[in-house]
């Protein structure tokens, strides 16, 4: 079971699941998502299978994600063992302008409710929701040092801004020793790459761990659209949703990349959704995949889509039905032009084997006492 | 040169015995150790002697060893120096329940408070370097630590020595709170350290606490060559068995180690002392040194171990030590040291630093 191999967070020591178990699925105020018992058992299931990093958000569910989750992480015991991500941004007073937001005075108030709801004293891993294009990059990194050392959060990161804006929010923190963002989310999927062109560089270099959100492409790649047998034809929730702006997935693209992923999994003898999770889960940069559910036997698919290495003549055919346009100024740091910059010979940056990675296998519990 | 005599720790005002009470003993979890009463009663004598400087672990002797020194402490609490550490792993399934972390650290801190009885730790070292947590989030952990009051001084044990000089450096550049102290194994048989660690130590403000000065008890004379077929029943790193386990599965039982033994024992005859006072007052010559861990089962170890404060080597003795014990520094070290190398450097003018 793969969910029980750690890996540190970007530039973090913090270990965590490759399947991170996202939670704006529980509780039923939005109309689509769990009730109870079938939350506390996707939750359970997760626990069970070695998970340890769980997302949430203020405005889930209207606050029912995080006081569920507070309510089973308690009762489990589990509180130090599980990675709790949370975020602010959204406002939760409608008519107050400060009560949502980046600036200083929503992300204090924000806070305190998040604990609240959690039934906890720390957030592990806190998270600017959405970039709210007026509030200074100064004021959130600081604002979030604040947070750690008052010992209410322990990581930070960032979610859903403008890679220049990320970029100066991690600089401008290393510049002034504040505590680093350790980790972007960012939508990522077979039929949403366009995060490739800026954000996988600029998190790998300055070490933001990215969990991609929507992994599945909202439900386009869950398996419950099936070219081969409907066309480009859906229902289910994202045919809701598909006509409002920037959730238009169905697209004569989308279903070309789908089709190719129904062939692929049909190959490999997986499900279409454990294909394109374990796709986007082996792509440059992404430390985890944030795994929604509405029902125990969709979490229990996913949480399999880990456990096994897809052929790489399948891996290809994915990455080309889906490769994302390289516009403006992508299209100058490819191959074919930077030889010129080399002047044609043969340059990289470092041989392979050059840093192996750091792997510590499993062992026995008995075995795991240290000589001193 | 008695307990009572108190000296700065590394770059720091705090002020330590040159003997420092180790209590991975105090306890019997783990087949070796010493009971409650037994554990009480080494505690007492080293405070009545005038140390005040104890070392433990939230790992040691599964917990015990600090809800030990948490009831003993009792209302000594103040004019103590505690010092505790943190990274290993009491929660084996959970990957943040050990490490060099954050994340880990805020946890294993809370959890060392409470079965200490106490609400703050003198010192906290990093345990053991866990080769993937990155430097700045260590120290800025200290720091925040340190500033919440919940520690006064931060320290490091067994981590590589870059490392350790860039920690210090990001310290000195940020205003984080600095490592004071590092804790290294070192003893006329395990010499390795002076290559980079003590050096670096020194330089950087460092006090070394050399842990096993007695090499597992094999530099107290009482292993023999017969003792070298010892396997024990010890598998892979476990910690339990007997001490003679312990020492065979860590490796301190070599024939070398036991020619070393040989001249600590003809050194102490000289002098009249025991084998144990020897070696622990040759951990102490090095400038870089503050002084070693003594771990004690018995009152009567204890006792015999205090005595080393009182040796005074003669300088035949100290190079009849050093000659036994030595080690090659390897490079650059032993490079910088030849006759052409330092003849293209200086020239044939004499340099030094001021003696």
């Amino acid at each position: 079971m793969s969910l029980d191999q750690y890996y540190t967070l970007g530039r973090s020591g913090l270990r965590v699941s490759r399947l991170s178990l996202g939670t704006m699925t529980f509780g039923e105020d939005w109309g689509w998502g769990a009730a109870e018992d079938t939350a506390r058992a996707m939750f359970d299931r997760y626990l069970e299978a070695g998970g340890n990093f769980i997302d949430t958000a203020d405005m889930y569910t209207e606050g029912s994600s995080e006081s569920l989750l507070g309510k089973f992480v308690e009762q489990a015991g589990a509180r130090d063992r599980v990675v709790i991500s949370t975020k602010f941004t959204y406002n939760a007073q409608p008519g107050n302008p400060n009560a949502g937001g980046n600036g200083r005075k929503n992300i204090m108030r924000a806070v305190e409710g998040s604990l609240r709801r959690l039934r906890t004293d720390y957030i592990d891993l806190y998270l600017l929701h959405t970039w709210d294009r007026v509030t200074p990059a100064e004021e959130v990194v600081r604002t979030l040092d604040d947070l750690v050392r008052a010992g209410k959060i322990r990581y930070a990161g960032l979610s859903d801004t403008p890679a220049w804006y990320a970029a100066r929010a991690q600089t401008y923190a290393e510049a002034h020793a504040l505590t680093p963002l350790v980790n972007m989310q960012l939508e990522y999927s077979l039929v949403e790459r366009h995060i490739e062109h800026e954000f996988v560089p600029l998190a790998t270099e300055l070490g933001m761990g990215i969990t991609a959100w929507s992994p599945l492409g909202m439900g386009l790649l869950s398996g419950k659209y099936r070219p081969s047998q409907a066309g480009g034809e859906g229902d289910g929730r994202l045919a809701k949703v598909t006509s409002a702006p920037g959730f238009e997935r169905f697209t004569e693209r989308n279903w070309r990349i789908v089709a190719a992923l129904e062939d692929v999994a049909r190959a490999s003898g997986r499900s279409m959704a454990q294909v394109a999770l374990n796709w986007a889960a082996n792509r440059p940069g992404i430390a985890s995949l944030i795994v929604g559910a509405t029902k125990l036997a969709q979490l229990d698919d996913n949480l399999a889509a880990l456990d096994f290495t897809l052929p790489d003549a399948l891996r290809a055919r994915l990455d080309e039905a889906s490769a994302p346009d390289a516009p403006f100024p992508y299209y100058m740091f490819v191959d074919r032009q930077q030889t010129r910059i080399h002047g044609g010979v043969a340059v990289g940056d470092k041989p392979a084997g050059y840093a192996p990675p750091v792997w510590v296998d499993a062992v026995e519990a008995r075995d795991v006492r240290a000589s001193r | 040169m008695p307990l009572d005599r108190y000296y700065t720790l590394g770059r720091s005002g705090l002020r330590v015995s040159r003997l420092s009470l180790g209590t991975m003993t105090f306890g019997e979890d783990w087949g070796w150790g010493s009971d409650a009463a037994e554990s009480r009663r080494i505690f007492d004598l080293y405070v009545e002697r005038g140390g005040n400087f104890i070392d433990t672990a939230n790992f040691y002797t599964g917990g015990s060893s600090e809800r030990l020194l948490g009831q003993f402490i009792g209302e000594r609490r103040d004019s103590l120096v505690v010092a505790t550490k943190y990274s290993l792993n009491m929660r084996p399934d959970d990957p943040n329940g050990g490490g060099n972390h954050r994340k880990n650290m805020m946890r294993s801190v809370e959890a060392s408070l409470r079965r200490l009885n106490t609400d703050y730790i003198d010192l906290l070292y990093l345990h053991a370097w866990d080769d993937l947590t990155p430097v700045e989030e260590v120290m800025r952990g200290f720091d925040d630590l340190v500033r919440s009051g919940k520690v006064l001084y931060a320290g490091i044990s067994d981590a590589p020595a870059w490392q350790i000089a860039r920690m210090q450096t990001i310290a000195d550049l940020r205003g984080w709170a600095p490592l004071v102290a590092l804790q290294v194994q070192y003893n006329l048989a395990e010499r390795t350290v002076e290559r980079e660690l003590l050096p670096m130590a020194k330089e950087l403000g460092l006090g070394v606490l050399a842990w096993s000065p007695l090499a597992s008890g094999v530099l107290t004379g009482k292993y023999s060559r017969a003792d070298l077929a010892h396997v024990g029943q010890v598998v892979g790193s476990d910690v339990t068995g007997t001490r003679k386990d312990v020492a065979a599965a860590i490796g301190a039982l070599t024939p070398r180690a036991l020619d070393i033994a040989e001249v600590v024992k003809q050194i102490a005859q000289e002098l009249e002392r025991t084998p144990s006072q020897v070696a622990l007052a040759w951990t102490l010559l090095h400038p870089a040194v503050t002084g070693p861990i003594i771990g004690a089962r018995t009152l009567k170890q204890l006792e015999d171990n205090l005595g080393a404060l009182e040796i005074v080597f003669s300088d035949e003795q100290r190079r009849h030590l050093d000659a036994a014990s030595a080690i090659e520094l390897g490079f650059p070290h032993d490079f910088m040291q030849l006759e052409q190398t330092r003849q293209v450097l200086f020239g044939n003018a004499k340099v030094s630093r001021l003696p």
